[in-house]
């Protein structure tokens, strides 16, 4: 409809105008104008479609108040059908020239095919982000320079060592918790020595490496989203790409390679912190001999349960770094935008990291099996 | 003569909205060009997809060589660009130095050769004092000329430039000014400059490429550009003048509120839009031209403006000194240019 203006009438008898995009661009004369279009006899109701005409300027804006008020003058219902940018310039700065329709939302199968589509393209960039981050962690690894391995390095103290106190604090508590809150049930049964058993297998196969890669989505995941997303904004990134850097090489997969070894040590940390909050509600409250807990408790934990739980942590550790990386990359907006990103990976990395749990632990319930 | 920059047909469409439509221009090589337009219009998107970071349609050659066709896109990196962002997009935690030696590190140079490229590169810009600075030490201009010193480095064969002046105060921009015409000398790349200050592209430019709402409306050289606006989208970008009213005969004489006058030539009958800019209007004795009052004085630095209606129409004239509210005689000289045709 470039260039050309039309006026019909519509089955309900709705004049529907659409004016030549010129018509906003400059001082048109009156030729132009919408309200021109419309035949002088004309009642009812009309919609002036600007849909089309391209981004209002003050002046497109000025011929339309116009327009509007000689049709409103004539007696006409007149109401606009703006796009999404059209109506926002229209709301900040068409001081209420008539209301424009509700923007029209995609229905049923359009929704759910737009839902298809987003999903596929999420997944997409994930795999595409996913395996980008692991070749280049794997050749930073394999050959290893100073630079890389500096910026690993950092990582693995902002990523691991740092969060020691927090996960320290946390896992040693959820220890005392577990022990506490089981031990009245043993008892009922006289097994308070699985209080051993029921802290260390707990901790170790689940508590342990999800509640830490929980505390480190919220910390570094987080930072992850928005250090990449500001550096979007400010246009580092372009920088990067238009100079031959590869972005997910220089900020994702030293990242990557830092959790894979941070988030295992500093889980198993956690796991035995837990194991000593129980050990010492079992000895203190429970009156059990120290030696016949710590006995019960190796007997009890095999290692192959431990090393599961470590398996599963640097599983956890890929999900948080690809889902941050994601939502960095994905960043829009301004400062509002990094801080949204922030927010959505945290919240889509502990998403993840329940769907990667629930699936593998089912597969390795169905291997035991 | 091949040409350093060639963008045929270029379309861009960013979330269902159409940014760059149908852009076709050639910079020879070496040549410097400037798109000037309002922001919004687009410039920098062409910038971005002439770079690669964009996806569009058409074409681009850059030395004669294709870097965008349909179905083919070369990677931003082998485009053999320098681009310099319009937030610069220093990386904060990098000193200087150090920002020109990642550049160079995937050109594969050996030691030696990469320090001297980033001593050659940091000395002509006067920050090689500063080599081990971080960006965050550095004050507006020195930031500026980092950001430049990165974008030459490799040696580009073209130079994108993403309104370089617009997060400089005044003083600075004509220090910035300066620095481009030098650079652009010294390197001899061809460049093409996004700006919405039409001084600044009357000043670097060889060649002027005017934008807006996503279409290229004229292009050419500055002298040209302003002496023959194609309208008056182009005649607002290019700064002060106001477009009349006026009705051109067969003698290729205008009827004006000024009285009948000669035009600049031109193929255009009948009613159009005529641009009268300050230097087109002389306050005169009296019975020359028409009476008008002087409703304003601008006192403009080096030069005065006098604004007086005319027909409805604020006008500013070249002025010594008159006094708000003078009763003046205003007059039309110097062939004045017929924008377009009008319509309505």
């Amino acid at each position: 409809m470039s260039g050309q203006a039309t006026c019909e009438r519509n089955a309900e008898g709705v004049w529907i105008l659409r004016p030549d995009p010129a018509a906003f661009s400059e001082d048109p004369g009156e030729a132009l104008a919408p309200a021109a279009l419309l035949p002088a006899d004309a009642q009812g109701k009309a919609i002036i479609d600007l849909r089309g005409s391209g981004p209002l300027q003050t002046l497109g804006v000025a011929v339309l108040q116009r327009s509007v008020a000689v049709l409103q003058a004539r007696g006409l219902d007149v109401r606009l059908q703006a796009d999404p940018e059209q109506a926002r310039i229209l709301r900040v700065y068409g001081g209420g020239v008539a209301a424009p329709l509700q923007a029209e939302h995609p229905q049923g199968l359009e929704r759910i095919l737009q839902g298809v589509i987003s999903v596929r393209e999420a997944a997409l960039t994930s795999a595409w982000l996913l395996r980008g981050t692991l070749k280049h962690a794997l050749v930073q690894t394999l050959r290893p320079s100073r630079r890389d391995d500096g910026r690993m390095l950092s990582n693995v103290v902002q990523i691991g060592f740092d969060a020691i106190p927090l996960v320290a604090l946390i896992g040693s508590m959820l220890g005392i918790i577990l022990a506490l809150q089981s031990a009245p049930i043993l008892r009922m049964w006289g097994q308070e020595l699985r209080v051993a058993d029921l802290v260390g297998l707990s901790m170790c196969k689940e508590i342990g490496p999800l509640l830490t890669a929980v505390l480190i989505a919220g910390r570094s995941g987080s930072a992850l989203a928005a250090e990449i997303g500001t550096m979007k904004m400010n246009e580092e990134l372009d920088a990067m790409t238009v100079m031959g850097l590869d972005p997910v090489a220089l900020l994702v997969a030293p990242r990557m390679r830092a959790i894979l070894l941070a988030l295992p040590l500093v889980t198993l940390m956690g796991d035995m912190l837990g194991i000593m909050g129980g050990f010492f509600i079992g000895t203190t409250v429970l009156e059990i001999a120290p030696g016949q807990y710590i006995t019960q408790t190796l007997e009890q934990v095999p290692l192959n349960d431990i090393l599961g739980g470590l398996v599963k942590s640097a599983l956890f550790g890929v999900v948080i770094i690809t889902v941050s990386a994601w939502q960095g990359f994905a960043t829009s907006g301004g400062a509002s935008g990094v801080g949204r990103s922030a927010t959505r990976s945290v919240v889509y990395s502990i998403l993840w990291i329940i769907i990667v749990d629930a699936a593998y632990t089912s597969v390795d319930i169905s291997l035991d099996l | 003569m091949s040409a350093g920059l060639e963008v045929q047909g270029l379309n861009c469409e960013l979330g269902g909205r159409v940014v760059c439509r149908d852009i076709s221009f050639a910079v020879e090589r070496g040549g410097f060009a400037s798109i000037l337009g309002p922001s919004g219009a687009g410039k920098s998107t062409v910038l971005r997809c002439i770079a690669g970071l964009l996806e569009c349609a058409g074409e681009v050659r850059i030395g004669g060589a294709v870097v965008q066709q349909a179905g083919r896109s070369v990677a931003p990196e082998a485009r053999g660009l320098g681009y310099l962002f319009q937030g610069l997009g220093l990386w904060p935690q990098l000193s200087v130095a150090e920002h020109l030696h990642l550049v160079l590190k995937p050109l594969r140079l050996d030691a030696a050769e990469r320090r001297q490229r980033v001593a050659q590169s940091l000395e002509p810009l006067g920050i090689a004092a500063l080599a081990a600075r971080l960006p965050g030490e550095l004050s507006g201009g020195e930031r500026q000329r980092l950001a430049l010193a990165r974008a030459l480095v490799t040696r580009p064969q073209v130079l994108l430039l993403d309104e370089p002046t617009s997060s400089v105060d005044q003083g600075l921009k004509h220090a910035v000014r300066a620095l481009l015409a030098a650079t652009r000398q010294r390197e001899g790349c061809t460049v093409l400059h996004v700006t919405h200050d039409h001084e600044e592209a009357m000043e670097l430019a060889d060649q002027l490429l005017l934008m807006d709402q996503g279409c290229l409306l004229q292009q050419g050289r500055p002298e040209a550009v302003w002496q023959r606006p194609a309208s008056r989208t182009v005649a607002r970008l290019l700064g002060e003048g106001v477009a009349i009213a006026a009705t051109v005969d067969a003698q290729g004489q205008a009827d004006t509120p000024f009285g009948r006058v000669p035009v600049a030539a031109t193929e255009k009958r009948g009613a159009v839009w005529l641009l009268v800019r300050p230097e087109n209007l002389r306050l005169g004795a009296a019975g020359e031209g028409i009476p008008a009052r002087v409703t304003r004085m601008l006192f403009l630095g080096s030069r005065r403006h006098a604004c007086v209606a005319v027909a409805d129409v604020e006008h500013r004239v070249e002025s010594a000194d008159v006094a708000a509210g003078t009763a003046v005689w205003v007059s039309l000289h110097g062939l004045p240019a017929v924008l377009e045709e009008r319509r309505g």
